[in-house]
């Protein structure tokens, strides 16, 4: 998970500094997106590990998740876990989480 | 071969005269001068080097240099025979030798030598530089590092607190850590400042400043402090001071931030206060920033310790005590001077004084600008109060001032043309809350629109929602051109009392809207809701000039808060969907819930800039 946390750490300073914000107006913004993205991880491992999850639920975990990559300017990441949304393969989220 | 009794007695005459001898010995150096010239006896020799060495002064050597000249001269004079006159000869080149020579060489050496011990010590001690600015330069470094390591710490853990998420015993143990940290960061920050003053990198930088404002922005930084504190009374008292002074604003806050951190570390109960006076004097204007309290204060012994490094006069306290140590340094570099008085049991004060040279007057563009004020009957007579209303009509503003409750509510409620500009209250600590709900009720109804309601001297923290800046001092002068300036800047965006609501579950997102709409519309009021129940439940309060909605959230989603929206019978503004669910389907179904548009996610500064400005726009035109 660190690689993702590192990765889109590096990505959202480069995209948000775009926006001409300063350093320190991002650093706790950033900081607490990191959070909410280590949180939103954990829960996504967690429904997947279910035996049975729903989909509505994979669904709306992976949604969040990917609007907040959007939001961090990961972008690859994003779309990865938007693409993810349509998949029977629960497998493939698995694997997709065991990449970084 | 022998002096004559007429020479000996020659000589002796010579020595009691010139060198203030008694007669015993100067006849005993003649019997060894005697020796040296006529049987070569080397003591009178050394005799003399010794006494020359040991005079070490210029003047007795010439002394002597003339005694033996003139004496030589005499001697010859008297000598007939020419082997007696070469032996007078080598005695006299002896001694010369002896005494001149020898020394003019031992000094040569002596200079050598010294150059050698200069150049050994000289390496010596760049060595010692070098060692020294490499532990200073790796200090430094480890500082650093450790503080944005720290800075991060304490990052997390307050974001931890902040979120609620833990409670009882891990919400204590959570405080605990934060406590550390905040102290570990001090500390840092103290190892930090010595080693940059030791190694000479304390940079001094001069700029123009506002006094008044320089001392708000320190009790600012002790804010928290002042408030958990209750068993202290915080008080602060300033000179009014319409004019700018050039100095180092920053090492000057940093002096008394570690006056007010003192006094509040060395004081249980009673007071802590701060104050700044000042005199005009030839060369420019004296300010004296002072501090007192009512701590436990010092022994006369404690006092003569107090500036110096690890002076902590009670080690139950936090702290290396350095603080006192950096602010006599700070004080030094930058010219000031430090003077503290204390009394055991009775308190401290600590006082500054600085001689700022360089002065520039301030001159408001205030011209024309209705300026009201309602001030309570105990700050009525402050001098203060009055000099900075004066100074304000003084510069074109036209300011009226409420002296009672009534006339100002009276005023609120029936003004029809005469609107100001600004409205400050200088109130008791109650009415705030009753004068907050007033603005509310009178901006409800599309009045006093364009006013900036000032609450100031508030002298303690109100959470008031309506008045568009709070002091809870006195407010420095120069607030009110710049809220005079912030407002035009606001008519000229139509961005007024912009009013903005986000729903959206995720908190980053959240966070980040309040950072865009920020950074253009400063004055604008961002409300966030972490859910729909939460959204709907704001709207039911308070009206917004615009939403954001996100469509999908655990719960009630975007379409659902939508309908409750509708539902609710209120005067609905303008609701933007924010969500990166781009396809047709959702266009389609946003339009067909009322929505206005969408605000597509990842957030585009631009397009919600667009957004705002077609709603400010809108308000202009009405």
């Amino acid at each position: 998970m660190q690689k993702l946390l590192n990765e889109t750490k590096e990505k959202a300073y480069l995209f948000l500094r775009e926006f001409g914000f300063e350093e320190d107006e991002l650093e706790p913004v950033i900081n607490k997106g990191l959070i909410d993205l280590e949180n939103a991880i954990h829960h996504l491992s967690e429904v997947v590990e279910k035996e049975n999850p729903k989909d509505e639920e994979v669904d709306g975990v992976l949604h969040g998740l990917k609007g907040l990559l959007f939001q961090l300017g990961n972008h690859d990441a994003a779309n990865k876990a938007e693409r993810l949304r349509y998949t029977d393969d629960l497998n493939e989220i698995r694997m997709w989480l065991d990449s970084f | 071969m022998k002096l004559s009794p007429e020479q000996e007695h020659f000589f002796i005459e010579r020595i009691k005269k010139e060198f203030d001898r008694p007669e015993e010995e100067a006849a005993e150096t003649v019997e060894s001068l005697q020796k040296l010239l006529y049987e070569g006896d080397m003591k009178i020799v050394y005799d003399l080097q010794y006494r020359v060495f040991k005079a070490n002064d210029p003047a007795y050597t010439q002394k002597l240099l003339n005694f033996l000249f003139e004496g030589y001269t005499y001697l010859y004079d008297q000598t007939v025979e020419r082997k007696e006159k070469e032996k007078l000869g080598v005695g006299i080149r002896q001694l010369f030798t002896f005494l001149f020579i020898e020394r003019c060489t031992y000094a040569k050496e002596m200079e050598e030598q010294s150059l050698v011990s200069q150049h050994i010590l000289k390496s010596v001690s760049d060595r010692l530089n070098t060692v020294l600015k490499t532990q200073e330069r790796m200090i430094a470094n480890l500082s650093h590092e450790m503080r944005t390591s720290l800075n991060t710490i304490h990052g997390y853990l307050s974001i931890i607190d902040e979120s609620k998420a833990l409670r009882g015993e891990q919400k204590f143990q959570l405080k605990k850590a934060i406590h550390g940290a905040v102290s570990l960061q001090s500390l840092v920050k103290d190892i930090l400042n010595i080693t940059k003053i030791n190694s000479g990198q304390l940079e001094i930088q001069k700029s123009f400043f506002d006094m008044e404002d320089m001392l708000l922005q320190c009790i600012d930084h002790l804010s928290i402090e002042i408030r958990n504190r209750q068993r202290i009374t915080f008080e602060y008292e300033s000179m009014f001071a319409p004019f700018l002074v050039y100095g180092d604003q920053m090492h000057m806050m940093e002096i008394l931030i570690n006056f007010l951190t003192n006094a509040f570390k060395y004081t249980e109960e009673g007071f802590v206060k701060l104050k700044m006076t000042y005199q005009k004097e030839t060369k420019g204007i004296r300010a004296v920033f002072t501090v007192s309290d009512s701590g436990i204060g010092m022994t006369p012994e404690q006092l003569q310790d107090v500036f110096n490094p690890y002076s902590r006069y009670q080690k139950k306290k936090q702290g290396l005590g350095l603080g006192m140590h950096i602010t006599k340094q700070l004080a030094d570099r930058l010219g000031g001077e430090l003077e503290v008085k204390s009394e055991p049991g009775v308190g401290t004060t600590f006082s500054f004084s600085y001689l700022f040279e360089k002065t520039q007057n301030y001159q408001p563009d205030v011209k024309g600008k209705k300026i009201y004020f309602y001030i309570e009957k105990s700050m009525q007579e402050r001098t203060y109060v009055k000099e900075k209303i004066d100074f304000l009509k003084y510069h074109g503003a036209i300011v009226k001032t409420f002296k009672a409750e009534n006339l100002l509510i009276n005023f609120l409620l029936n003004a029809q043309k005469d609107i100001p500009d600004i409205l400050s209250v200088l109130s008791e600590p109650q009415n705030y809350t009753k004068i907050d709900a007033l603005i509310y009720y009178l901006r409800s109804g599309k009045r006093f629109e364009k006013t900036v309601f000032l609450a100031e001297n508030m002298r303690q923290h109100l959470s008031l929602k309506y008045f568009d800046d709070l002091y809870e001092y006195c407010a420095p002068v120069k607030i009110y051109e710049k809220l005079l300036k912030k407002d035009d800047a606001q008519r000229k965006t139509g961005g007024v009392g912009l009013s903005v609501l986000v729903v959206d579950d995720t908190e980053t997102n959240l966070d980040i809207f309040r950072l865009f709409i920020g950074k253009d519309y400063p004055n604008a009021k961002v409300d966030l809701a972490g859910g729909g129940y939460e959204g709907v439940g704001m709207c039911k309060v308070k009206y917004y000039d615009i939403i954001f909605l996100d469509l999908k959230m655990p719960g009630m989603n975007g379409f659902e808060v939508m309908q409750k929206l509708k539902e609710l019978n209120i005067a609905l503004p303008p609701v933007y969907a924010f969500t990166a669910d781009v396809y047709k389907s959702t266009y389609d179904k946003i339009f067909e819930y009322g929505f206005e548009g969408i605000l597509e996610k990842p957030l585009n500064p631009e397009h919600l800039n667009e957004i705002l400005q077609r709603i400010t726009n809108a308000e202009t035109a009405e």
